[in-house]
């Protein structure tokens, strides 16, 4: 029992502290909107290429394993029931949804998230977001905003390359290991993706992209204490982005499935 | 300034045909009073600043006219860094009022901030360099933002910048490529590039050799006298205290103890602030009594 109490406890003090830092995150993010038309689109190119070019062999490679994890392991309840060509159904379905958002969204918390809290965390401690704010220079607009679009905008693309690579992950188990002729499991395929969720899953994924950067930049500026705040600020902001968003998918499964589609 | 004819009684200003210097004054020091009317830039009435239970800043009151050099001198952790915060705006006061330039910063609006922000310069302790842009980016980041030069005339500018402080080869290094020396003197050229009326300095000589200690308070003695620049310097390092300034005051425990002209602060009366200006010879004595020194070693 007092085991249950303490882990309720702990639970409730994570789930306020989330709250607060949602909240935090909010401002944040109003300011952020408050200088998207000084915009400047160099430096948003750079973090695209920073954040979304390099990270594509890594997103691509997760997600190829993932179309296959899934192949793999629903083949066997498929072959019992006597369908197994369903397989590329399933991956196809599971991946365009669900999966391909979430898994490059977590990579991405990792690849992204991590490294801006990094770098504005050092910036935090070292003192150059004083200097910014003294000269009149907005660390939102030369820091942030750059980062959100270009992350958000790299989160879509690379979400693109994930379900492609899901699917294909599938395809290379269904013909490979489980015999499936390969125009049997394409047409399969593409006869179960839905085409909506396609953008569904792009919506899903800029969001996510707000996630991972927000959280980033407000882990980074309430940094405080040298090379261990750093360390802290990398570490809280790669487990709060993971937190919220799959508290974040969750909504979006709830608002897509049953308030849009109807139960 | 030095025309002032209310100057003529108080100190004596660096320049040519200045009047004779009043007997007490140290003539080995070029400190002048700006007129007693010259325009206010900074001004605190009774400042406080707390950290959670701890009180911080307890009531400070100052005032720099223009043209001066302010050194704010006191112990490590007394609160020296805060006040520098506060003056620039960084930090709100929890009590009392910050003017600059005869704006209380607190009840404007925030472009009207950045038009006050823009008219001083900060050279903050660690030169605070952005990491990722070479030193002349980082010179020509104000000049970017806030000026409608073209690219040739910042390439220029920074240049001059760099010159000024004597570091013309290092355009193209990173901040992790230079030392910690030129790290300040980099960040001094970012703080200067907009010519700024007023020059924040927080520890500006700490940590660097004598050779570099002298460039550097070289500079700022420069920077206040040719261009007239308003500084505000804090600092525990005595003799580049004593050389840059033309007014000191010591903080302690929150509060200023002591204030006035530099060779009034070397003779001033206030304990704190005789230990904190001979502190060596008083700390020998501290930790040697003259009962343990009279029993001999081992006794
Ligand atoms: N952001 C802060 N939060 C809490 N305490 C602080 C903060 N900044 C400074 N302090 C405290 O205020 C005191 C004065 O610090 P500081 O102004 O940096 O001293 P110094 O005179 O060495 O520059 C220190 O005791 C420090 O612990
Ligand atoms: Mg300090």
């Amino acid at each position: 029992m007092v085991f249950v109490s303490q882990l309720l406890g702990s639970l409730g003090r994570l789930a306020m502290f989330l709250i607060e830092e949602v909240g935090e995150m909010g401002l944040l993010a109003q300011r952020t909107a408050g200088q998207l038309f000084r915009m400047r689109p160099d430096s948003v190119a750079v973090q695209m290429i920073r954040f979304g070019i390099r990270a594509i062999p890594i997103v691509a490679l997760v997600n190829l394993f993932v179309g296959m994890i899934v192949a793999v392991s629903m083949s066997e309840m498929l072959r019992t029931l006597g369908v197994i060509n369903w397989t590329s159904r399933v991956v196809a379905v599971s991946v365009t949804r669900e999966l391909a958002p979430l898994m490059t969204a977590i990579v991405m918390s990792g690849f992204a998230g991590a490294a801006i809290a990094a770098e504005i965390a050092t910036m935090t401690v070292n003192e150059e977001i004083l200097a910014l704010q003294v000269g009149a220079l907005s660390p939102v607009r030369l820091l942030v905003l750059p980062r959100m679009i270009g992350v958000c905008m790299m989160m879509m693309c690379l979400t693109l390359i994930a379900m492609v690579l899901g699917m294909l992950g599938g395809w290379i188990v269904g013909t490979v290991l489980l015999d499936i002729g390969s125009p049997t499991y394409i047409e399969a395929n593409n006869d179960a993706v839905k085409w909506l969720d396609i953008p569904k899953g792009l919506v899903k994924a800029f969001a996510f992209g707000m996630i991972v950067t927000l959280v980033a930049c407000r882990q980074g500026f309430k940094a405080e204490g040298g090379a261990l705040g750093v360390g802290r600020a990398t570490t809280s902001a790669v487990v709060i982005s993971i937190c919220l968003i799959i508290f974040a998918n969750l909504c979006f499964a709830i608002l897509f499935n049953w308030t849009l589609a109807g139960p | 300034m030095s025309d002032d004819p209310q100057n003529v009684a108080g100190h004596s200003p660096p320049r040519p045909g200045a009047p004779a210097l009043p007997p007490s004054y140290d003539p080995a020091h070029t400190a002048y009073l700006p007129a007693t009317n010259a325009q206010v830039v900074v001004q605190t009435e009774n400042l406080i600043k707390r950290f959670g239970e701890k009180t911080v800043l307890n009531g400070i009151n100052l005032t720099v006219r223009r043209g001066e050099t302010l050194v704010i001198m006191g112990a490590s952790g007394c609160g020296k860094s805060t006040l520098l915060r506060c003056l620039l705006g960084a930090h709100p006061p929890d009590e009392g009022s910050v003017r600059l330039f005869g704006q209380d910063m607190w009840s404007l609006m925030p472009p009207e901030m950045d038009a006050v922000r823009k008219r001083f310069g900060t050279l903050f302790q660690s030169g605070a360099l952005f990491s990722s842009m070479t030193v002349g980016e980082n010179v020509a980041l104000p000049l970017k933002e806030h000026t409608d030069l073209s690219q040739d005339m910042i390439d220029l500018m920074v240049k001059v910048k760099l010159e000024l402080v004597g570091l013309r080869e290092a355009e193209d290094l990173l901040p992790s490529q230079i030392s910690g020396g030129m790290a300040k003197r980099a960040g001094l050229a970012r703080a200067i590039a907009l010519d700024p009326e007023l020059l924040f300095y927080d520890e500006p000589t700490s940590g660097l050799d004598p050779i570099m200690t002298g460039i550097i308070d070289g500079l700022i003695m420069d920077l206040a006298r040719t261009m007239n620049v308003t500084s505000i310097v804090v600092t525990h390092d005595l003799k580049s205290a004593f050389r840059v300034a033309d007014r000191m005051v010591v903080l302690n425990e929150g509060r200023v103890v002591a204030e006035g002209m530099p060779h009034e602060i070397k003779g001033h009366p206030d304990p704190f602030v005789r230990r904190f200006i001979q502190g060596p010879i008083e700390a020998k004595t501290a930790i040697y009594p003259k009962s343990a020194l009279d029993k001999g070693p081992g006794g």
